[in-house]
């Protein structure tokens, strides 16, 4: 159905705009899932694992599909021509290596994957560059240097698909020690791989010539113009011919997502109190990654939208750490 | 009953104070409105105010987008885009925007057309109404036209961009028709169409598919249309509320970009000239180097403004001297989408076509210079050539710059400054800014200034019928 919204025109008069054409032939997603798996547990409760797989496909998925500007409107219009796949594993293990009075030790590892696809647009290849026919629900298309290693040549560059919004595998490891019931270290890993961010803070940078890493490369085109430089030199660091996908780089990381330590002090040592603890909380305290950017996991806008995911306007997640007294009376 | 009285007074007293003061506690804003409720004469004009507002939402970002990309205003801030198209270059994705919100402007206005001929019954032939959205649609197309190297329309192939003027002359050619039989109440209208008409005109004769003796017969019917002034312009409109001009952001709000470097700053240096009006609102300290890239001595505030936006005496990237333009000076100015001046200077670049009629040239410069308050040039003997960039205050004086070229170069220029319309001159002309390097940072350009721009990526990858496009690179 056709809608209006209401907005102000000229001198501030009522106005009514085309907010969307509507589609009145849309009708319902229609999904279909397999899922199984099984829990265990085993050796007294020391060990359990819970594994999951999951199989969605979804006929008929609503695709928000943008019609060439040329047609008139900038809205997307929502259509049932779509067939989306959704499929992965997830899987739990814990592990009680040590249950004694002086040293009680939990190790907790998961696993997941996930793999969506694009498996069918109707008449469409794409519906907006996010949404590509063949790759993941929220991608990063834009053109790739396909000569990128050719000194002295001009850039060769093709439309194609730079990375994924959405990581494929996600990988957790902790493990808590509570040594006589009173001194506790926990400590989670993570890692995430199979996805990319772009780093438009650095694409924006280098367009003002402010980015240190592209000093080099922008002082040697300003001397000898593209002769001893690289088509990946150029469309990554030279104003005027910076590419956007250029600063599309892998987002893997593995992070020390926690690590906190925490005592509990006997029970009679402050009179009046019932118990006291201190703890010492740190969050993300370490990582390691190739991307360049802030942080792999920092984006402008979120991901909720299905759109591509990247740097610009944000802050990097900050390393917090934590000093708590808990005190019971 | 103490407390009951404490709990309930209150929202008592407030409920009897809105009955007092008429409130009928009505929602007034009704979120999406749907449109089988669109459908009264009493909401049409408020779905042409829509078309209006469509149109007025991307003129702005428009014009804005080629007075950087050409020599009106130098890029004094930190945008990225004001980086790049400073120094000439313009990419597939920058020529999105406009692209979209152009077509999405003629688009409603033809949606909207559809709706008054449901609504109105015929009457819709006669009423300001469909005058006004013929002409804002007409306008779409004419800044498509002037902006694109390649057009395209309805998901078709790229055509040349000559088929926007014609689309734009068919809409102002209906919009003059109906102007004309709704009588009084549309006279704005029927002046602008006019105005219009032969903006089209002027298009087809620079595009070959029309002629220039048609352009200037157009022009001058404009000017011979009943109620016309000189000062006459149909306006893009923008308001405290509603829309604020893009040029007083950037400029007055901001300094993203300014003046300094420019051939307004040369024309109003050199006689004052109000047409290319600006305020210095910095001013280097070191004046040694005519260009000074680096800026050793600093910049200092002249006094001259008060603006508190990110630093009103330089420019926003923290390096330069921002000379403020003052023609946008109010968030609420309005950019002449076509006036009775830019039909003198048709008229004047027509008479230069074939052999030049150099009197009749200089007669429709001057008559817009005396309606200035500027004095009357001398007409040239010569065509010359265009004004050598960069400008100088001497190069651009009367004395200096008077062969015919040179002249309707700084002319036009100066009468329609900053409305969007320099690109295209700049392209037209091959001019010497577009294959000149330099510019206030770094000195630098690309090899070739963008002089018209590319055909938008998103109707690259969206249009299959731009599949192996030419125009799509």
């Amino acid at each position: 159905m056709k809608i209006y919204e209401a907005t102000q025109a000229d001198e501030v008069v009522p106005a009514l705009i085309i907010g969307n054409l509507g589609n009145a032939d849309l009708g319902p997603e229609v999904s279909t899932e397999l899922e199984m798996g099984f829990e265990a547990s085993m050796l007294d409760g020391r060990m359990s694992i819970d594994f999951t797989k999951y199989d969605q496909t979804t006929r008929d998925a609503l695709i928000g599909v943008q019609e060439a500007p040329s047609f008139g409107t900038e809205e997307a219009t929502l259509r049932n021509l779509g067939e989306t796949t959704n499929k992965g594993y997830e899987a739990i293990l814990n592990v009680s290596p040590v249950r004694s009075d002086f040293l009680d030790w939990n190790v907790n590892f998961s696993y997941s994957s996930n793999e969506s696809e694009i498996t069918d647009l109707g008449p469409l290849q794409n519906a907006g560059g996010n949404l590509q026919l063949g790759f993941p629900i929220g991608v990063e298309y834009d053109p790739v240097v396909m000569n990128p290693t050719a000194v002295g040549q001009a850039e060769d560059t093709e439309l194609a698909v730079l990375g994924v919004v959405f990581p494929q595998e996600i990988i957790a490891l902790g493990t808590r020690m509570t040594f006589s019931q009173a001194l506790t270290l926990d400590v989670l890993f993570e890692s995430q791989v199979g996805h990319s961010r772009t780093i438009g803070i650095g694409w924006a940078t280098a367009r003002r010539e402010t980015w240190p890493h592209c000093f080099g490369i922008q002082n040697e085109f300003n001397a000898n113009g593209r002769t001893n430089l690289t088509p990946n030199q150029v469309v990554t660091c030279v104003p005027g011919k910076i590419d956007w996908g250029a600063w599309t780089q892998d987002a893997d990381f593995i992070k020390l997502r926690s690590a906190s330590l925490s005592y509990r002090l006997p029970d009679d040592l402050i009179p009046g109190t019932r118990s006291v603890s201190l703890s010492l909380q740190g969050k993300n305290l370490w990582q390691t990654t190739d991307y360049q950017g802030l942080d792999p996991e920092a984006t402008d806008r979120g991901l909720d939208r299905g759109e591509y995911a990247f740097e610009y306007y944000n802050m990097a997640p900050p390393r917090i750490l934590i000093l708590n007294m808990q005190v019971n009376f | 009953m103490r407390n009951w009285t404490r709990r309930a007074g209150l929202p008592a007293v407030a409920a009897f104070a809105v009955v007092l003061s008429g409130c009928d506690l009505e929602v007034l804003n009704p979120g999406a409105i749907q449109d089988a409720d669109v459908v009264t004469p009493e909401l049409m004009p408020v779905l042409v105010a829509g078309a209006s507002a469509e149109y007025n939402d991307v003129q702005d970002n428009y014009a804005f987008d080629i007075a950087r990309l050409s020599d009106e205003l130098a890029g004094t801030g930190s945008y990225g885009s004001t980086q790049d198209f400073r120094t000439g270059f313009y990419t597939d994705q920058d020529a999105e925007g406009d692209w979209e919100q152009m077509h999405e402007a003629a688009w409603a206005a033809g949606q909207a057309w559809t709706r008054l001929q449901e609504v109105l019954g015929g009457s819709e032939s006669s009423s300001v109404l469909g005058a006004r959205l013929f002409v804002y649609q007409g306008h779409a197309y004419m800044r498509l036209g002037e902006a694109y190297c390649k057009v395209a329309f309805d998901i078709g192939p790229s055509e040349p961009r000559a088929n926007a003027f014609a689309r734009a002359k068919a809409s102002f050619d209906q919009a003059y028709t109906i102007a004309s039989a709704a009588g009084s109440g549309a006279d704005q209208w029927r002046l602008a169409a006019k105005l219009g008409q032969a903006q089209a005109e002027f298009g087809m004769a620079v595009e070959g598919t029309g002629s220039w003796a048609t352009a200037s017969a157009a022009a001058a019917a404009a000017i011979a249309e009943p109620g016309m002034t000189i000062d006459f312009s149909d306006d893009a409109i923008y308001a405290q509320g509603a829309n604020t001009n893009l040029f007083w952001i950037e400029t007055w709000n901001r300094a993203e970009v300014g003046v300094y470097r420019t051939l307004a700053q040369a024309m109003y240096e050199n006689e004052t000239d109000p047409r290319t009006k600006f305020t210095k609102c910095g001013e280097w300290n070191d004046l040694a180097s005519a260009y000074p890239d680096n800026i050793p001595g600093g910049v200092t505030k002249t006094g001259n403004c008060d603006g508190d936006g990110s630093g009103a005496h330089q420019g926003a990237d923290g390096d330069h001297a921002h000379y403020r333009q003052d023609i946008y000076d109010d968030r609420g100015s309005d950019i002449p989408r076509a006036s009775a001046i830019e039909m003198y200077m048709i008229m004047a670049e027509a008479a230069l076509q074939g052999t030049p009629d150099y009197a009749t040239f200089i007669g429709h410069i001057n008559t817009v210079r005396a309606h200035h308050g500027l004095a009357a040039l001398a007409a040239p003997t010569a065509m010359g050539n265009f004004l050598q960039w960069p400008y100088t205050a001497d190069d651009v004086t009367d004395a200096n710059a008077s062969t015919a070229n040179a002249i309707l170069d700084r002319e036009r220029y100066a009468n329609l400054w900053m409305q969007g319309k320099r690109l295209y001159d700049l392209e037209r002309w091959n001019h010497p800014f577009l294959t000149s390097d330099g510019w206030i940072t770094g000195s630098t350009s690309v090899a070739d200034r963008v002089s018209c721009f590319p055909m938008p990526r998103n109707e690259c990858q969206l249009n299959p019928n731009m599949a192996g496009d030419p125009a799509c690179g």
